[in-house]
C-alpha cells in the first residue's frame, strides 16, 4: 500500500521516453502524409489533453474551446503582420506566445464568473464566449476576419516535418503540464470538486481558485494550439478556426478516449484523426456520416472510452508520493496553538449574537454561545428550528446577517468555507455525500491532503483516520458501494483526516440502527479523547443525554435553554417548546465519559 | 429533387468508382492524375459540387472524345482523384498531401478560399501546378504563387463589369446600397468595388454587413423600405441572397435594381423563388448561349450540348468554369509537349487562347484576366437568362426599374 | 425614428414566436431527462424537408402538412429515445447522450445531403410573400400566420403539462425519477413520449421554418445553437420559459439589427446568454426541472 508509485512511475518514464524517442526519428523514415496525419493528432491531442484539465478533472466541459483556439490563432496571425521581427523562428516563437497569452488572458477575465456556473450552463455559456469572439472576429475590421489573415512561412524546412516537431512538442508540453497537474495538490482538488464540489470546499480544497488555475492553464495551451494551427495553415479566417464543430470534436475525443485520464485524449484524437484522414478518407460525400455512425458504436462497444478497457476499479487518486509540502504558510492568527490537554475552559467557538434571515424568516435569531475546548456539545431542537442554519453560518456555507462569529481568538464569519477547513474546522453532512467514483481510501486522502497541517504524511493521515472508523479493511473499494452505515463512518474519517480541532457533525445517528449508532457514538468519542472538540446536531436523545456535555436548545432560530443534559432536560421551557415530557435516561444516570 | 437523388447516387457510384483508382502503379503508364479536393459534404457542398460537376463532364469528354491527351505522340487518359474536404482546411492539406506523395503532378482546385490558400501553399511549394474555380479571395492572389491559376478575377475586381454598366445607364443609378456577409470573398467584393462606384459618382447610402451565420435580415430591409437606394447591390453566397431576395418580397421592400453575387445563377434558387427571379441581376461567367470557338469541344454550343447529354446537374457558371480548369489543363500539356510540371506551368502562365468559356489569360499574380475573363451581367427574364451587358455580347436589354413585388 | 423601433419591436415578436417553438422541445429534453440535444436542429431540418416533399410530390399545402409531420416527428423522436438514446445512457452514461446526438446530427445531415442535395430550399407558398402595412410598420402575413401557430403550439404544450395526466407524469418524473417510478408511472415510456413531444415540436418549427428562411442540411448547426440560446434566457423544462426566450432572442436580434448593425445581432444576443447566465443562471422563470440543475 505505501507508495508503489516509485515503480510505477519509473515504468511509466520509460515507456515514455521510448515513445517520444520513436516520435522524433519518425519524419526519418515516415512520408509526408503520415507526418500530416501525426500532425493533426497532436494537435487534436494537445487540444484534447488541455481540454481534459479542466473537463476531465475538474468536471467542467466547456463547449467553447474554439475561443480559445481562435483567439490564439488571431493573435499570433496579427502579431506577425504587425510586428516585424525578421527573424522567422523568433517571429514563430512570439507569435506562438503572444497566442497562448492572449487566450490565458481571457480565460482569467472571464473565468471567475463563468465558472460559478455549474454543469451544462456552465458549457453553455463556454458556447456562448466561442460564438461571441467568432462574429466579433468577423465584424470588427481590427481582426480582420472577414477577409482572413495570411501568414508567411517560418521555415525553409518542409512544412510538414517542422510543423510535426511544433505539434509534438506542444502535446508533449500539455502531456506533462496535465500530468504535474494530476499528481499533485492540484489534480486532486480539481478531482474532488469534480466529484462533489460543496464537499470538497468543506474538505478545504479551494475550489474558486484551483478551477480559475485549472481554466487558465487550459486556455493557455488550446490558445497555443491554436497559434501552431494557424502558422501551419498559413491562412486565418473566421470560418477556419473559430468552428464550434471543433469545440464539440475536442469533447468528443476526451469522451472516446477515457474522460480524465490522462492518455485518453490522446487515444481519442488518434481514433478520429486516423478515422477522418486515413481509414475514410478516400470516401467521398459519406465519409461524415460513417463518422457518425463509427461514434456511436463506439459509445456501446467502449462505454467508459479506451481507458476504461484496461482499467478495473482502481484507486483514481492512486498514491501520494512523496509528501505534500505545505501550499501556503498557514498565517499567524490561524495557527492558534496546539491544545495542551483535553477540555479546558477555552472557548473553541464562540457565536456573538448571531443573527440570519431568510426573506424575513428568522431562521437564527440572536443566538449567543461558547464551546469548550475539548468538549462534546448538542444542540437539539425541533425540525427548522435552525440547527442545519446555525452550522451552515459556522462553516461559511452561509454568512450571517448580523452578529460575530469566533473561532479560537480569530473571528471567522464570511471567511470561505476552505480556509475554515485549513484552520481546523470539520463537518460531517446529515446526508453522507461522499466522492461516488473515488475509493474508500481516496475520499479520505483528500480530506488527509487539504485540512489543517498539510506537512504531515497524508497517507498516514489517511490510514489513521480509515482505522478510527473501523474502514481499513474497505480502503480499496468503491465508496459508492457502502451500505448507509458505513458511509457515515466514511464522512467521519474523512473529516477527521483534515486534522479538526472542531468537528461539527449533523446528526450523525440519524437512519442507523441501534447497533451501528452505539459504534457511532463510540467514534465520536474516540474522537474527542484525540482533543478535538465535536459539536452535535441530534435528535437521538439517547445519544445526546449519553456523550453531551453540555447540550443547547433552539426552537424557531433562538437559543431557550442551555447546560449540562440533565439540568435541560428538565427545564419547563424546553419541555414545552420541544420534547413534551421530562425525558427520562432509564438506567443510566451520568453522561458516559 | 428527383434529379438530385439521382445525382447523388451517381456521385457515389463515381465515389466507389475513384476508390477503385487507388491502384496508381497499374494505370500510372499512360494516365494523368489530376488531385485536388472539393467539398462534397458540409457547409459549401452546394456551390462544390458544381464544380465536381463541371471537372467530371470535361474529363469524361477529353478521355471519350478526343481519345485523351497526346504527349509527344503518346495517348495519356486524365484521371480524377478528388476527395472530399468537407470544408475541413486541415483534412484537405492532409489529404493533397497524400496525392502529392503518391506522384500527383496536377491539382484541380476546391471551393472557398479558407481551403483553397492552404491547399495552394502546398502545391505551390511542391512546384506543382494548381488550376482553380473556387478561390476568389485577394489574399490567394497577393501571395505571389507561381504556380497556381484562377478562372476568376480576384474578388476585388469582381464588380468591375456592374459599375460600367452603372455608368452606361446615364445617371440612371444614382445611389446604391451594398450587402456583404462577413467572408473574404463577399466582403473582398464589397470593399473592391468601393472605389469603382465612388470614381463612377455613385452614392453608396449604406453598407451592410451580414455575420457569417445564419441570421434574420428584417432590420436590414426596414432600413431599405426607409433610404430606398437604386440599385441593391447583395455580395452575397447562396443562402443569403435567398433570405434578402425573399424578406425584400415579403415587406413589399422594392429597388429598381437587385444584383446578386451568387444566387440567380443556378437553377433551384430561381425555382424557389418562382416569378419573384424575375429581374435579378447578377454576375454571369459563363452562358450556354456564347457563341465562342473551342479547341476541344469546338464551341460553347457543343460544349453545353455535351454537357446536358452526360449529366442532369444543372449548369452554372461554376460548372464551366470547372470544365475549364481541365480544357486549359489539356491545352497547357499539348503546348508544353511534356508533363513536366515546370513546363506545363510556364504553358498555363502563356495561355491566350479562345475557349467555350472566352478568351483565357491569366494575370501575372495567376487570377483571370478581370476584362477578358470577368462577368458580363445578366438578368433573369421570362425568355431566360439574357446578358444585358456588355452591349457587344447583350442577348437583351436591361429591365430597369423592375416591377414591382406586389404587381407580379 | 419611432417606426424602426415598432417595426423592429414587431420584427423581433414575430421572428422569436418562431424561434420560441424551434426550442421548447430542446428545453424539454434538457429538462426532463437532463439530455443536450446536439441533434435536435438536425430535427427541425427534417421538418422542413417533409415539408418540402410534402409540397413538391402531392402538393399538400405546408400548414396543412403540418399535423403529420408533427405525428411522424413524434414517432421518430419516440424511436429515437426507446431505442438509441435510452441504450446508450443505460451502457454508459448520460454524458454519452452527448455523444450519440452528436453521431446521429452527422448522420442525418449528410443523408440529407445525399438525398436533397446541398443546395438551399425553401418552401414557399403564394401566400408568403402578401402583407400588410399599418402605418409605417409593414408585417408579413406569413409571419403573423407563423406567429399565431408557434403561440397557440407552445400554449397546447403548456396546458398538457399542466392539466393533462401525461403532464403530470412528465413533470413528476423530471422532479424525481424514483418518486415517480414508486408512484407507478411508466418512467421510460414518459422519457420515449418526451422526446417524441419535443421532436414533433421541432418538425412543427421546421415546418415554418422551411417557410421561412432558405435551408440546408447544414442549417441545422445554427438551429442547435439557437436551442441553446433560448432555454438559457427563458429557463429551461418549461413552455412558457422557451416563449419568453424565444421572443427576448428576436427582440434583441432585431433591436441589434436596426441599432448597432446587422453584423452583431448573433454576438449581442450570445453576449445576452452569457450574462444572463451569470445574473439568473436559472433563467428569468427559473429551471423547473432537474436535470438542468
Amino acid at each position: 500500500m505505501k507508495r508503489p508509485l516509485s515503480r510505477r512511475a519509473v515504468r511509466t518514464g520509460i515507456a515514455g521516453a521510448a515513445v517520444l524517442g520513436a516520435l522524433a526519428v519518425l519524419p526519418l523514415i515516415a512520408s509526408p502524409f503520415a507526418l500530416r496525419v501525426a500532425q493533426t493528432i497532436l494537435f487534436g491531442a494537445a487540444l484534447a489533453i488541455a481540454w481534459n484539465i479542466l473537463g476531465g478533472f475538474a468536471g467542467y466541459w466547456s463547449f467553447g474551446s474554439a475561443a480559445f483556439l481562435g483567439l490564439g490563432a488571431f493573435t499570433a496571425a496579427l502579431m506577425q503582420e504587425h510586428v516585424q521581427i525578421a527573424d522567422p523562428a523568433l517571429r514563430l516563437a512570439v507569435a506562438l506566445a503572444m497566442g497562448g497569452i492572449a487566450a490565458s488572458l481571457l480565460a482569467a477575465i472571464i473565468g471567475y464568473p463563468i465558472l460559478r456556473l455549474r454543469g451544462a450552463y456552465f458549457s453553455i455559456a463556454m458556447l456562448g464566449v466561442s460564438l461571441i469572439l467568432a462574429e466579433l472576429s468577423s465584424g470588427l475590421d481590427v481582426f480582420e476576419g472577414a477577409v482572413g489573415v495570411t501568414i508567411d512561412p517560418v521555415t525553409a524546412a518542409a512544412p510538414e516535418r517542422f510543423f510535426f516537431y511544433v505539434f509534438l512538442a506542444l502535446a508533449v508540453i500539455a502531456l506533462s503540464i496535465a500530468a504535474a497537474v494530476r499528481y499533485s495538490r492540484l489534480g486532486y482538488g480539481l478531482i474532488a470538486i469534480r466529484e462533489d464540489e460543496d464537499t470538497a470546499r468543506m474538505l478545504g480544497v479551494p475550489t474558486e481558485r484551483y478551477k480559475l488555475v485549472g481554466f487558465i492553464v487550459s486556455a493557455l495551451l488550446i490558445g497555443l494550439a491554436g497559434a501552431a494551427y494557424a502558422f501551419n495553415l498559413g491562412y486565418v479566417t473566421t470560418s477556419s478556426v473559430f468552428r464550434s464543430q471543433l469545440s464539440f470534436d475536442v469533447v468528443v475525443y476526451a469522451l472516446l478516449g477515457g474522460m480524465g485520464t490522462l492518455a485518453g485524449p490522446v487515444l481519442g484524437a488518434a481514433i478520429m484523426a486516423v478515422l477522418n484522414q486515413v481509414v475514410l478518407g478516400g470516401l467521398l460525400q459519406i465519409h461524415m456520416l460513417m463518422t457518425g455512425i463509427i461514434i456511436i458504436a463506439l459509445v456501446f462497444l467502449l462505454p467508459s472510452g479506451l481507458m476504461g478497457l484496461m482499467r478495473g476499479h482502481r484507486r483514481i487518486l492512486t498514491v501520494v508520493g512523496t509528501p505534500m509540502p505545505e501550499e501556503r504558510a498557514v498565517t499567524a492568527a490561524e495557527q492558534p496553538p496546539a491544545p495542551a490537554c483535553p477540555q479546558t475552559d477555552e472557548a473553541v467557538l464562540k457565536l456573538v449574537g448571531l443573527s440570519r434571515q431568510f426573506r424575513g424568516l428568522k431562521a437564527i435569531d440572536q443566538i449567543d454561545l461558547q464551546l469548550r475546548s475539548g468538549s462534546i456539545s448538542a444542540i437539539i431542537g425541533p425540525n427548522g428550528a435552525g440547527k442545519s442554519t446555525l452550522f451552515n453560518l459556522v462553516t461559511g456555507y452561509l454568512a450571517p446577517n448580523s452578529g460575530e462569529i469566533w473561532y479560537q481568538r480569530t473571528r471567522i464569519d464570511g471567511l470561505p468555507t476552505h480556509r475554515l477547513s485549513r484552520a481546523g474546522i470539520a463537518r460531517v453532512f446529515q446526508i453522507a455525500r461522499p466522492f461516488h467514483g473515488l475509493s474508500v481510501y481516496d475520499n479520505v486522502l483528500v480530506g488527509a491532503l487539504f485540512g489543517r497541517d498539510g506537512s504531515r504524511d497524508p497517507h498516514q493521515l489517511t490510514m489513521d483516520a480509515l482505522a478510527l472508523a473501523r474502514l481499513s479493511a474497505l480502503a480499496d473499494q468503491p465508496a459508492a458501494s457502502l451500505p448507509v452505515g458505513h458511509l457515515r463512518r466514511l464522512e467521519l474519517a474523512r473529516a477527521l483526516a483534515t486534522r479538526p480541532r472542531l468537528v461539527l457533525a449533523d446528526e450523525p445517528c440519524a437512519g442507523l440502527n441501534p447497533t451501528e449508532t452505539r459504534e457511532m457514538m463510540d467514534m465520536i468519542q474516540a474522537v474527542r479523547r484525540t482533543g478535538t472538540t465535536v459539536f452535535l446536531a441530534e435528535h437521538d436523545m439517547q445519544a445526546v443525554m449519553r456523550m453531551s456535555d453540555v447540550v443547547f436548545v433552539v426552537a424557531a432560530g433562538r437559543l431557550i435553554a442551555q447546560g449540562p443534559p440533565l439540568d435541560v432536560a428538565h427545564d419547563p421551557a424546553v419541555i414545552e417548546a420541544y420534547l413534551g415530557k421530562p425525558f427520562e435516561l432509564g438506567s443510566v444516570s451520568e453522561p458516559v465519559r | 429533387m428527383l434529379i438530385s437523388r439521382r445525382d447523388a447516387l451517381k456521385t457515389g457510384s463515381a465515389a466507389a468508382a475513384l476508390l477503385g483508382s487507388d491502384d496508381v502503379l497499374a494505370s500510372a503508364q499512360n494516365t494523368i492524375r489530376l488531385g485536388g479536393s472539393v467539398p462534397m459534404s458540409g457547409k459549401e457542398s452546394d456551390t462544390g459540387l458544381n464544380v465536381l460537376e463541371g471537372y467530371k463532364v470535361a474529363v469524361k469528354y477529353v478521355n471519350e472524345h478526343l481519345g485523351g491527351v497526346k504527349v509527344a505522340g503518346v495517348a495519356y487518359k486524365l484521371e480524377l482523384q478528388l476527395f472530399d474536404d468537407a470544408s475541413d482546411p486541415q483534412r484537405a492539406v492532409t489529404l493533397i498531401q497524400k496525392q502529392l506523395d503518391s506522384g500527383t503532378d496536377f491539382f484541380l482546385g476546391s471551393f472557398s478560399s479558407a481551403i483553397v490558400l492552404p491547399t495552394a501553399a502546398l502545391t505551390e511549394r511542391a512546384r506543382r501546378p494548381m488550376v482553380q474555380a473556387g478561390g476568389g479571395a485577394d489574399q490567394i492572389f497577393t501571395r505571389h504563387f507561381r504556380y497556381m491559376f484562377g478562372i476568376y478575377p480576384r474578388a476585388s475586381r469582381q464588380l468591375v463589369t456592374l459599375v460600367e454598366m452603372f455608368k452606361s445607364m446615364h445617371g440612371q443609378v444614382r445611389t446604391c446600397a451594398i450587402v456583404a456577409t462577413n467572408d473574404p470573398f463577399s466582403k473582398g467584393q464589397a470593399d473592391g468595388s468601393v472605389e469603382y462606384l465612388r470614381a463612377a459618382g455613385i452614392q453608396i447610402l449604406n453598407t451592410y454587413r451580414l455575420p457569417p451565420t445564419l441570421t434574420d435580415v428584417s432590420g436590414v430591409v426596414s432600413d431599405l423600405r426607409l433610404r430606398t437606394p437604386d440599385a441593391l447591390i447583395c455580395t452575397t453566397h447562396q443562402e443569403d441572397s435567398a433570405l434578402v431576395t425573399q424578406q425584400l418580397v415579403a415587406t413589399g421592400t422594392d429597388v429598381k435594381l437587385l444584383f446578386l453575387a451568387l444566387g440567380p445563377e443556378i437553377p433551384a434558387f430561381r425555382a424557389n423563388l418562382g416569378k419573384y427571379a424575375e429581374g435579378l441581376t447578377f454576375n454571369q461567367y459563363w452562358k450556354p448561349t456564347y457563341r465562342f470557338g473551342d479547341p476541344f469541344f469546338g464551341s460553347t454550343a457543343n460544349y453545353y450540348n455535351y454537357y446536358t447529354t452526360v449529366t442532369d446537374r444543372k449548369e452554372t457558371y461554376h460548372t464551366a468554369g470547372a470544365s475549364l480548369c481541365i480544357t486549359c489543363y489539356v491545352k497547357a500539356i499539348q503546348d508544353a509537349g511534356t508533363l513536366a510540371p515546370d513546363k506545363v506551368r510556364d504553358a498555363l502562365a502563356a495561355l491566350n487562347y479562345e475557349s467555350f468559356y472566352g478568351q483565357v489569360k491569366f494575370t501575372a499574380d495567376g487570377d483571370g484576366d478581370a476584362v477578358l475573363m470577368g462577368a458580363v451581367i445578366s438578368q433573369v427574364q421570362p425568355s431566360g437568362l439574357e446578358v444585358v451587358f456588355p452591349p457587344k455580347v447583350a442577348t437583351a436589354q436591361l429591365v430597369y426599374p423592375i416591377p414591382n413585388w406586389a404587381t407580379r | 425614428m419611432l417606426d424602426r423601433l415598432f417595426q423592429a419591436l414587431v420584427d423581433g415578436v414575430l421572428q422569436g414566436s418562431v424561434l420560441s417553438l424551434a426550442a421548447v422541445g430542446f428545453s424539454l429534453i434538457f429538462g426532463v431527462l437532463g439530455v443536450i440535444n446536439l441533434s435536435h436542429g438536425v430535427l427541425i431540418i427534417l421538418g422542413a424537408y417533409l415539408a418540402l416533399v410534402a409540397l413538391r410530390t402531392i402538393g399538400l399545402d405546408p400548414l396543412l402538412a403540418l399535423p403529420l409531420i408533427a405525428a411522424i416527428c413524434f414517432g421518430v423522436g419516440y424511436l429515437y429515445q426507446r431505442f438509441l438514446i435510452s441504450p446508450a445512457i443505460r451502457r454508459a452514461s448520460l454524458l454519452s447522450s452527448l455523444l450519440v446526438t452528436y453521431g446521429v446530427a452527422l448522420i442525418l445531415q449528410n443523408l440529407f445531403t445525399l438525398v436533397f442535395s446541398a443546395d438551399n430550399q425553401s418552401v414557399r407558398p403564394d401566400y408568403a410573400n402578401s402583407f400588410d402595412r399599418f402605418g409605417g410598420i409593414t408585417v408579413n402575413r406569413l409571419q403573423l400566420i407563423a406567429f399565431a401557430i408557434s403561440c397557440v403550439l407552445i400554449a397546447i404544450l403548456a396546458w398538457v403539462l399542466r392539466r393533462l395526466p401525461i403532464g403530470r407524469s412528465i413533470r413528476a418524473t423530471a422532479e424525481h425519477e424514483l418518486a415517480a417510478r414508486l408512484c407507478g408511472v411508466d418512467t421510460d415510456q414518459i422519457y420515449a413520449i418526451s422526446f417524441g413531444l419535443s421532436a414533433a415540436f421541432a418538425g412543427a418549427a421546421g415546418v415554418l421554418i422551411g417557410m421561412l428562411f432558405p435551408f440546408a442540411p447544414s442549417s441545422q448547426e445554427d438551429w442547435t445553437i439557437f436551442g441553446f440560446v433560448v432555454v438559457v434566457l427563458g429557463g429551461a423544462g418549461s413552455a412558457a420559459g422557451a416563449l419568453l426566450g424565444g421572443l427576448l432572442l428576436g427582440i434583441i436580434s432585431a433591436l441589434t439589427g436596426a441599432f448597432v448593425g446587422p453584423a452583431y445581432p448573433n454576438a449581442v444576443a450570445f453576449l445576452v446568454l452569457v450574462l444572463m447566465l451569470l445574473l439568473r443562471p436559472h433563467g428569468l422563470l427559473g429551471s423547473a426541472f432537474h436535470g438542468s440543475r
